[in-house]
């Protein structure tokens, strides 16, 4: 039988979907007590190979051994009576039910009084879950379907714990996270690891990945090219290892001053609003990145709202100076020059079970209508297709279906519909959540080059890596108001701006 | 590149093909005699009227129960007033009352959040109960100018009219493109900058105005209102709809040709199936199986074409 040394042996494991080969021959070996990361780009096969190793796609070929047996998950539930439980990178919850019955979906039967599901019981599993992780308490009795994508990650990571996983799968999970959050996690793995259970995760944040993990697997093109000790790489290697080219060194931009001109575009004044926001100030200007930092109930995502007209005001004003008008409502920002692209892009941003066409389309429907209020279908044909050659959008034709591209490929959909208008003002919710290196360096070089265009951009964003490797200027904001705000300089630094958010 | 033709856009033609068909075979070919084809035209032109409203709605997702009352209640109340007080008053009046009708839904729809589905099901009982007040005190006779019009060639004209200027702000225009829009993700629609509220009200009235043109046609036809006026409306609409391929969801799978080819299904079957001899007693029955067996069909070959699997 396989080495004892290994908790989960993979051998020359194959999997297609039709003529694409996801996975081609891989090895996977893991340890008890270890914590492995995966890297490679969007469509490398990451997510194909941890799907299989939790139940979710049988495999074509190859062998798996767990814990000596031969291990062969017909379904997630298979997996996790064989303990392994995944927390997936898209969201799997119904939307209807509240977040504790979310927990224990499928494993009910614990919770059950005389066949009922008892909410008694749902509370007093999840408080042990809480106690046992050393996690933070969450409501469980919100409908999935009415949190915040962050909660929802939260209630997942209860559910996958909630089948006592020896090993715990995590695709893209501290993408949708806070600071704060985040740390909790970090501790859920350290425990994991102290206790000889093992942890396999995917993280778009190179840096952390490194931190966190024991060892990491580089995948490219469904091979695995090599595993390597986390503590003898640096992130430049990865990364060149990974695309298996050079990353170009201007992923951020180099200078170490603002650099903008002096009109004013959007001017916020005074503002209170009805979801909490308190005595909100700021402007941007012309051809500035306006950064907004903060953990994730410190309200920074709604200053996106706010801006493009979707909160309700108590006091205030949001003037649009390139228009001398006061945006009250979505429809003045639309039709003003100013596009919105949304934190959750699947539920906010996208119509995930239409075309590409027509995602990119619909934001500019306004400036292609003819005689009549005849929409050109010509000109939209233009819209389309130029798009989808200008932004580099690997699908096979405008036709595809969105819910097909990956998360790299949706992300450059949601930015470039509204990148492709001619706008005066972009307002940006996390721009590069969940897309991997390669495209994250390009939607970069897209904000750079917009700016150079004048535009006015205010990215809010979760990443203070990216807030100082993009902005001009930082606002830093906690419990809903402005404590701080930073420029372009010398106190531009991570520990400054953790500083006053935590 | 524009839209290929697929299969699925065919889906709807081939089953209407395929109802004609043994239909035309088993009624002897009695189905395409000239009176049955006036008979199918003025059965189908009702509901495609209808449909051509109601597909705004459903192209969003949500629907719209209300129309069979709003059809019988504003052609009485016009009637009972134009023949008071003069013709004149006859197509302001009903004109109006639908698109009030369909006013007041929308408020109700989007400023107290209920649901499409029970707000217009509230709305047809309350309508229904107020067209019994009407037909039960007197009878209510449609105005000799109206019934004047009662020619095939006025009722294909009306119809014709209305869907081509209905279809173009569907299919062409950015109202239409919205609605569906909404239907594929109306959390989206917010988001990107539109006052969706304002959309389903005016959608809303849209489909109170189409009511209120099918109950002057039902008024034209049967020279005046009646308790039964307007029934089942709403459900043959629906059908039509659903039949056509449209997909409950609503969004960009809504297509006003869609519409249409369900609305003769429709007529084509009940036509057919009675000059097919099926006994009187148990048309009905045999009209639901056979519905039931079309939609299960266009289903099955629609299937993995609509949504990725």
């Amino acid at each position: 039988m396989a080495n004892s040394e290994y908790i989960l042996d993979i051998r020359k494991l194959n999997k297609s979907f039709g003529p694409t080969h996801a996975n081609v021959n891989i090895d996977f070996q893991l340890k008890a007590g270890e914590v492995r990361g995966l890297a490679g780009e969007n469509g490398s096969g990451k997510s194909t190979l941890l799907s299989q190793i939790a139940g979710m796609y049988g495999y074509d070929s190859g062998e798996m051994i767990l814990k000596g047996e031969p291990y062969k998950p017909s379904s997630p539930v298979d997996a996790n009576n064989h303990k392994i439980a995944i927390v997936v990178q898209e969201l799997g919850m119904i939307s209807n039910l509240p977040a504790g019955v979310n927990i224990f979906l499928g494993k009910t039967k614990k919770c059950t009084k005389f066949g009922l599901i008892n909410n008694g019981l749902i509370k007093k599993e999840a408080a042990q879950l809480a106690e046992r992780w050393n996690m933070p308490k969450i409501d469980l009795n919100i409908p999935a379907g009415y949190m915040n994508i962050e909660h929802r990650k939260m209630v997942e990571l209860y559910r996958a714990l909630s089948a006592d996983p020896d090993i715990l799968i995590l695709d893209e999970v501290t993408q949708s996270l806070s600071q704060d959050n985040r740390k909790f996690l970090y501790g859920l793995i350290e425990q994991f690891k102290a206790e000889g259970r093992s942890v396999i995760l995917i993280s778009h944040d190179i840096e952390e990945m490194i931190d966190i993990t024991d060892t990491i697997s580089i995948l490219r093109d469904g091979e695995l090219l090599e595993t390597v000790n986390s503590s003898e790489i640096t992130s430049d290697d990865l990364k060149q290892k990974m695309v298996g080219r050079k990353i170009e060194g201007d992923y951020y931009r180099s200078d170490n001053a603002p650099d903008y001109h002096d009109e004013v575009l959007l001017k916020v004044q005074d503002v209170d609003t009805e979801a909490g926001l308190e005595n909100i100030s700021f402007e941007l200007h012309k051809g500035e990145i306006l950064g907004f930092c903060g953990l994730s109930d410190s309200g920074i995502h709604d200053i996106g709202k706010l801006a493009y007209g979707l909160e309700k005001l108590k006091k205030g004003r949001v003037h649009l100076a390139t228009a001398d008008i006061d945006i009250k409502n979505q429809e003045d920002a639309l039709s003003h020059r100013v596009g919105y692209a949304p934190k959750d892009r699947d539920t906010d941003a996208l119509m995930m079970d239409a075309t590409i066409w027509d995602n990119f389309t619909l934001p500019s429907l306004q400036e292609v209508k003819g005689p009549v209020a005849k929409l050109s279908t010509a000109k939209m044909n233009k819209i389309a297709e130029d798009a989808v050659v200008e932004y580099q959008v690997k699908c096979t034709s405008s036709q595809q279906t969105m819910r097909e591209l990956s998360g790299g490929n949706k992300q450059k959909v949601n930015l470039g519909r509204w990148m492709l208008k001619d706008l005066d003002v972009l307002i940006v919710d996390c721009p590069t959540r969940g897309v991997d290196v390669g495209v994250k360096a390009y939607l970069y070089g897209c904000l750079r080059a917009a700016k150079a265009n004048n535009l006015g951009i205010l990215m809010i964003t979760d990443e203070l890596a990216e807030a100082i490797g993009m902005c001009d200027n930082i606002i830093v904001m906690k419990d809903n108001r402005i404590v701080k705000e930073i420029e372009r300089g010398p106190e531009f630094k991570e520990e400054i701006i953790i500083e006053v958010m935590i | 590149m524009r839209r290929k033709i697929q299969l699925k856009d065919w889906v709807s033609v081939i089953v209407l093909a395929i109802l004609v068909a043994v239909l035309g075979i088993l009624s002897k070919g009695s189905l395409f005699s000239g009176l049955n084809i006036k008979n199918l035209l003025e059965q189908s032109m009702q509901v495609i009227i209808g449909a051509s409203g109601v597909i705004f709605i459903i192209a969003m997702g949500s629907t719209d129960l209300s129309i069979g009352g709003t059809a019988a209640v504003s052609a009485t109340v016009a009637s009972v007033v134009a023949n008071k007080l003069g013709f004149v008053w006859f197509f302001p009046l009903s004109i109006g009352i639908g698109l009030l009708c369909g006013w007041f839904i929308g408020i109700i729809v989007t400023k107290c959040k209920v649901s499409s589905f029970m707000c217009t099901l509230a709305m047809l009982i309350a309508l229904k109960g107020f067209l019994n007040v009407f037909v039960t005190s007197s009878v209510v006779l449609a105005p000799m100018q109206i019934t004047k019009l009662n020619t095939i060639w006025f009722k294909v004209g009306m119809t014709l009219v209305i869907v081509i200027v209905m279809g173009y702000i569907f299919e062409c225009t950015r109202f239409g493109r919205i609605c569906k829009a909404m239907g594929e993700n109306e959390q989206m629609v917010i988001s990107m900058g539109v006052n969706v509220d304002r959309v389903r009200i005016k959608a809303y009235m849209l489909s109170g105005l189409m009511a209120s043109f099918v109950g002057i046609f039902q008024l034209m036809q049967q020279y005046g209102s009646s308790a039964t006026m307007g029934s089942f409306l709403e459900m043959k609409v629906m059908m039509a709809i659903f039949l056509g391929g449209v997909l409950v969801t609503g969004g960009f799978s809504s297509k006003v040709y869609k519409m249409i080819i369900g609305a003769l299904m429709i007529s084509v079957m009940v036509t057919g199936l009675y000059l097919a001899g099926v006994g009187q007693d148990y048309l009905n029955a045999v009209e639901g199986i056979l519905l039931m067996v079309v939609l299960f069909m266009t289903m099955q070959l629609n299937k993995g074409k609509t949504r990725a699997d």
